[in-house]
């Protein structure tokens, strides 16, 4: 095992006794199955090939504690992100749901949503079933470690043909305020589409101060011919650490349509996990991501076509500058039933600085023999003429780079199909590239 | 005083001298016109005044309206008003035209000090300009140059050339992958810009060029050097016997 003390196990202690006062005993044994998984794996390392180019050893400078609540946050709504966007708003403190800062006037009966905390209090048996459910999965350490550590949560349950015309909106802020070295806490999500249903989810990452850790883990089960747009934007401080995982499982004719945008965070991983178990389903995961000082950025997906015509597309657009490194780890499986499957994927990256890093890593695994699959990478720089033809009108090198790093990047948000959000996502990469530093390229010196 | 004045410009390129010591003057309200064989150092001239990095100026100096034009970058020197229309105009996916005009003129104004066009003053405006140069509005929504034909390429450099008004247009080859008629009305457009206060320096190795764009001067450039000067006259004389006059070869 590891030579070093884990942060996260020296918590399960006091874990362990604050929980057992109040979670039912299912729960409890769930957590302390999650805890012995966790022991057992510990923190993945670079030796896994899931975790071959993003390493979680700077987690070990640290001294996490298991995040405190927070109830009363000072936070101004017009402060948070996208705050004039028409939602219905879901706000996480360090993974707890704040009631007070959440705003969800207007919901009808049509669903049931919740804080998953309050949900397994009210009705304990049939999360039981559930969490009972997902537990045989062969998860991962970090998987673990959310079963071990989670508190609270999104849980929505849409019912059988119900439109909503409003997106829900989480917001998790991580606040860390100073009296720890660092703080972790492991949101756990439930969404549940009935058949022929339709929701926009969107979810804003941010944290405020402080190192901090979120560690998360989201269920989302597609009924037949239920549609999903889910939207995500990463931006916590760049001295956060950002874990989440998707677990996705799609029915007959659904529609799942992902678009992750990653500019935050020190270490931030993304990681979604399609399974298509219905036929002509489509899952659609896609990206914009920039990465700059010394920011590491994965995005890693798996999708498995498990039934036969459906379809899946993947595209990523992956800016890197400065020291900055990004991942892009995207595996199709196409099991041996899947016949007629379709699946495309494709990354593109473009690197500004000479030490700036892409790892992409496109990989097809197909047991079926009548598919249609491909997949594409191509890493870039600016291009040296293109610069200069902009430069040579007046425009200053810096405009003129943050022009292009935008025309590489735009047609990437036409993947989102709810025009405010993409709007949104626009801005917020616009206000990121404004950051960028970067001069030490010299696309000019003649080779 | 010159407009822009080059002495004794020495210039290379990694190690390989092009310009080996190249003398020029040009005043406010002339055309000139550089002709000469492929390899004599046309582009890289343009290149030069235009400030492409990667050049090197080894000897001698170029002032413009005064100023020491090799101490200015590049986007400085297009404030300033010097513009280089492109040999090959540059293609760019994602930016829309009207997008980057109106980065660019911005770009002067801020410099000049003036105050910069809002969204609706400057629809206005290149639409105005688009119209005299005929030049299609649907051109102005499209990525810069991408899928434009030859002929509209060096059109959109001269409708930039009619938003940007500069004082040194460069010319590198205009006449380039244009048809008869597609010179005409580049060659058209430019004359419209061309006035007592500005200058056109126009490279070109034919003459063809020249029936449409009358030059005042005439100078052939060989080996990294003028070599030869003259008015429109020695123009039709180098069409009729060749450069080979001017080469090494035939030295």
């Amino acid at each position: 095992m590891t030579g070093y003390i884990d942060s996260f196990t020296r918590g399960f202690d006091d874990n362990m006794k604050n929980l057992s006062a109040i979670s039912p005993s299912w729960l409890n044994n769930i957590k302390q199955q999650g805890q012995e998984n966790y022991i057992n794996l510990g923190m993945p390392t670079t030796r896994l090939e899931q975790w071959k180019y993003t390493s979680l050893k700077e987690l070990q400078k640290h001294d996490f504690c298991n995040a405190g609540d927070i109830n009363d946050y000072d936070l101004n709504a017009n402060d948070m992100p996208l705050s004039d966007m028409d939602a219905y708003r879901f706000v996480f403190i360090n993974g707890k749901f704040n009631a007070a800062l959440s705003d969800m006037d207007g919901l009808g009966n049509d669903m049931e949503i919740s804080s998953l905390a309050a949900a397994i209090k009210n009705t304990p048996d049939r999360f039981k079933d559930i969490f009972t459910d997902l537990e045989d999965k062969d998860i991962g350490a970090m998987a673990a470690l959310n079963n071990a550590c989670f508190k609270d949560g999104l849980f929505m349950a849409i019912k059988p043909n119900i439109s909503l015309q409003k997106p829900i909106y989480i917001i998790s802020y991580g606040v860390n305020n100073n009296d720890q070295d660092a703080i972790a806490f492991h949101p756990r999500n439930y969404i549940h589409m009935g058949e022929n249903s339709t929701a926009t989810l969107l979810e804003s990452h941010i944290s405020l101060t402080g190192v901090t850790l979120s560690n998360s883990q989201s269920h989302i089960k597609l009924e037949n011919n239920a549609i999903l747009q889910h939207y995500k934007n990463q931006n916590e401080a760049i001295n956060s650490y950002h874990l989440a995982v998707t677990d996705v499982i799609l029915a007959d004719d659904a529609i799942y349509n992902n678009f992750t945008l990653q500019i935050g965070g020190a270490i931030a991983r993304n990681e979604v996990n399609c399974k298509i178990i219905g036929q002509n389903a489509a899952a659609h995961i896609n990206g914009a991501c920039f990465a700059n000082g010394s920011q590491h950025i994965d995005n890693t997906s798996l999708i498995e076509h498990i039934a036969p015509n459906s379809k899946s597309f993947e595209a990523f657009k992956i800016v890197v500058d400065n020291n900055a490194r990004c991942v892009f780890q995207g595996k199709i499986k196409v099991h041996k039933d899947a016949q007629k499957s379709d699946g495309k994927q494709m990354s593109r990256a473009l690197l500004l600085s000479k030490r700036a890093e892409v790892n992409a890593k496109p990989e097809l695994e197909i047991y079926a023999d009548d598919v249609k699959c491909s997949h594409g990478s191509t890493v870039g720089q600016l291009d040296e003429m293109q610069l200069f033809y902009l430069i040579s009108r007046g425009i200053d090198e810096k405009a003129a780079r943050n022009l292009l790093i935008q025309a590489f990047l735009y047609e990437i948000f036409d993947k989102i199909q709810a025009g405010d959000i993409k709007q949104a996502f626009i801005s917020l990469m616009a206000i990121k590239l404004t950051d960028f530093t970067s001069n030490d390229l010299n696309l000019f010196e003649v080779k | 005083m010159a407009l822009l004045e080059i002495k004794n410009l020495h210039a290379k390129i990694g190690d390989k001298q092009i310009l080996k010591g190249l003398n020029l003057t040009i005043n406010a309200g002339e055309i000139h016109a550089i002709m000469g064989p492929n390899g004599a150092g046309k582009s890289t001239l343009s290149y030069i005044l235009a400030g492409r990095f990667g050049y090197e100026v080894t000897e001698g100096s170029v002032t413009y309206d005064g100023k020491n034009l090799l101490e200015m970058s590049p986007n400085i020197r297009a404030c300033e008003g010097v513009f280089l229309a492109f040999q090959y105009p540059v293609e760019i996916p994602g930016v829309s035209n009207s997008s980057f005009l109106k980065h660019a003129l911005n770009a002067k104004r801020r410099y000049m000090g003036e105050p910069e066009l809002d969204g609706l003053e400057f629809v206005k405006m290149i639409k105005s300009k688009a119209k005299e140069l005929d030049i299609a509005v649907d051109m102005l929504k499209r990525p810069v140059n991408v899928g434009f034909s030859g002929g509209e390429k060096k059109r959109n450099e001269t409708l930039q050339m009619a938003i940007l008004e500069p004082k040194l247009a460069i010319l590198d080859e205009t006449d380039s992958g244009l048809d008869i008629d597609a010179l005409r009305i580049v060659a058209d457009g430019v004359n419209r810009l061309h006035n007592a206060d500005n200058a056109i320096l126009a490279i070109t190795h034919y003459q063809r060029l020249l029936d449409y764009l009358i030059p005042d001067f005439v100078h052939v450039l060989a080996d990294g050097k003028i070599v030869k000067s003259g008015d429109k006259s020695l123009a039709l004389e180098l069409e009729a016997n060749g450069y080979s006059q001017f080469t090494k070869t035939a030295a």
